[in-house]
């Protein structure tokens, strides 16, 4: 990712920028869209803060963590277009939407059973919005619970306990399942 | 204890912001806890599953339809030259390079626009000569299923109308709807399927959707339920929607019956109309279709669409002798039941009353 940013900083390489988009746009859209729930928003939310990066790339390297960056700037950018349309001055991030969001077990990785799988799929699917956003960012996002402590504005405590509120209720579900793991010899 | 310290940790490594003593303590637990190391196990094996966010909206069309807008955008505001200032011959011939492509996709928009022209007004003459129109009423508290000559059934919800021609030729499918119906258009590459609906026109190729586009109502909805069409906005001819399985579009509509509800000034043009993906749904039942199955389901609607959808599918009318009744939120869903007994139902949860006259209904 840094050597990306070198390359559109200093070569104006626009491949790296292609790069950079192609890795980013599908977790940023699926973020935006969070907030927004409107597909063309979403969209322009995420070109929107690509362009703006693009246009600011002499200074690409003031930027501490891409990451963060990425998130704030369409959180940002959600919240105008909110504001905009709705004149609510903060987001509320109760409202996050993330019904379109589900994490599912890999099979391959663990010895669950298809009724399993889905169990904990719809139980993942029914956490409160926040907890899922968070559970989503750092699951699928790869993000850590600073980085997203950072980017929704809250304190990394919080993140961990929406997190242990997550693994509690898998924790639950999964006690009738609990089973000793056979491990590898 | 010992359990909860487990999850506590669990979260912090899951978060990635555990230190390598707290790793080492959960290590230690985990092998006096061998069934929590199922737990982590699972934990550790959940990746968001593709399949559902990208059954709806693919990621490739993400990206690709995304980058050219992009690249559309760099290439027409302001203020995205080279900061630095050092001219480089590469970015000059980027630049000439993609001038000469802007004329040349302007140079065929321009053909195919030229050529489409002349297709339509042949298609046109040839048409109006060789086909009658029929048309289908449906007159409120009824439904009704129609097989058009090509194969292709539109089953039309009370109070519709639809128009379509006797045969269709061989290049071009075209009805007119008022109101609202679900279409299954059998698939004809070389003949497209057009709806004429109010202020929209949808295109398709081969699938099954719903349309809702009743003159009072104050949206035009479009729920494709499978395949693709696009979807076009009569007085934004250049505006084309595509929709993709489990989407709904709805366009604000200005019922001419209604003058008085005036659109908040500050409604942009991104609000006039907006793309949902539906949430998912156990074997496509979804609201917007709900009314095949003669059901009628409710969540959350303002009192004065329902009285609409009663009115409509009962064939009465209602009158709202108490006008602050109208912004009631109704949610239930209504099957078997007779007029009498949705309205009895409806007296549970939401407090009125209510006379019946003949076909009139007054709520109170």
């Amino acid at each position: 990712m840094n050597t990306l940013l070198k390359r559109i900083q200093f070569e104006n390489d626009e491949t790296a920028f292609k790069e950079l988009y192609e890795e980013n746009v599908f977790k940023l859209f699926q973020f935006a869209y969070a907030f927004i729930q409107n597909k063309q928003l979403a969209e322009e939310i995420v070109n929107d803060v690509f362009l703006k990066l693009w246009q600011k790339r002499g200074s690409l390297d003031s930027i501490k963590n891409i990451n963060v960056y990425l998130y704030v700037a369409i959180k940002n950018t959600a919240a105008n277009y909110l504001r905009k349309l709705t004149s609510k001055k903060n987001i509320d991030h109760e409202r996050f939407v993330v019904t379109h969001f589900y994490l599912s077990p890999d099979p391959e990785q663990a010895l669950i059973t298809n009724e399993l799988k889905k169990t904990i799929e719809s139980s993942i699917d029914q956490l409160p919005p926040k907890c899922k956003l968070i559970f989503k960012l750092v699951k699928e996002d790869g993000l850590s619970s600073t980085e997203v402590a950072e980017i929704l504005e809250i304190s990394y405590k919080t993140v961990n306990t929406q997190l242990t509120i997550a693994l509690k209720k898998l924790e639950q579900l999964l006690k009738p399942f609990l089973k000793p793991v056979h491990l590898k010899a | 204890m010992e359990k909860s310290r487990i999850i506590e940790l669990m979260a912090k490594k899951t978060g990635n912001s555990a230190s390598d003593e707290e790793l080492s303590e959960l290590a230690a637990l985990l092998s006096r806890y061998p069934d929590y190391a199922y737990l982590q196990e699972i934990v550790l094996s959940l990746k968001g599953s593709r399949n559902h966010f990208e059954r709806n909206i693919p990621r490739e069309e993400l990206v690709n339809h995304g980058w050219q807008h992009l690249t559309d955008r760099l290439n027409t505001e302001p203020g995205n030259e080279v900061e630095s200032g050092l001219p480089n011959e590469r970015s000059f011939s980027n630049q000439f390079h993609l001038y000469l492509r802007r004329w040349a996709a302007a140079a065929a928009i321009f053909v195919c626009a030229c050529a489409s022209l002349l297709y339509y007004r042949s298609y046109y003459n040839k048409s109006q000569s060789a086909t009658v129109s029929k048309t289908a009423v449906v007159h409120n508290g009824s439904t009704s299923e129609i097989t058009l000559s090509d194969g292709t059934r539109v089953r039309l919800n009370a109070g519709s109308k639809l128009i379509y021609p006797e045969h269709f030729s061989n290049t071009s499918r075209e009805v007119t709807l008022e109101g609202e119906a679900f279409f299954e258009v059998t698939q004809s590459a070389n003949a497209p399927f057009l709806v004429h609906a109010g202020k929209i026109k949808v295109r398709v190729l081969g699938t099954r959707f719903n349309i809702k586009a009743y003159k009072e109502d104050a949206d035009i909805e479009t729920t494709l339920i499978s395949g693709k069409v696009q979807v076009m906005l009569n007085d934004d001819e250049e505006k084309k929607i595509m929709l993709f399985p489990h989407e709904k579009l709805t366009v604000i509509n200005e019922p001419k019956s209604d003058p008085v509800k005036v659109r908040a000034p500050e409604v942009s043009n991104e609000l006039r109309y907006q793309v949902q993906v539906l949430p998912a749904a156990v074997n496509n039942n979804y609201v917007e279709t709900a009314w095949l199955d003669h059901k009628m389901v409710l969540s959350n609607e303002d009192f004065e669409n329902v009285a609409r959808l009663l009115e409509r599918k009962y064939d009465v009318t209602v009158y709202f002798d108490n006008s602050a009744l109208k912004q009631e939120h109704i949610s239930g869903v209504f099957e078997k039941e007779n007029i009498t007994q949705v309205l009895e139902i409806l007296k549970m949860t939401t407090r009125f009353n209510y006379r019946i006259n003949g076909n009139e209904i007054h709520l109170f």
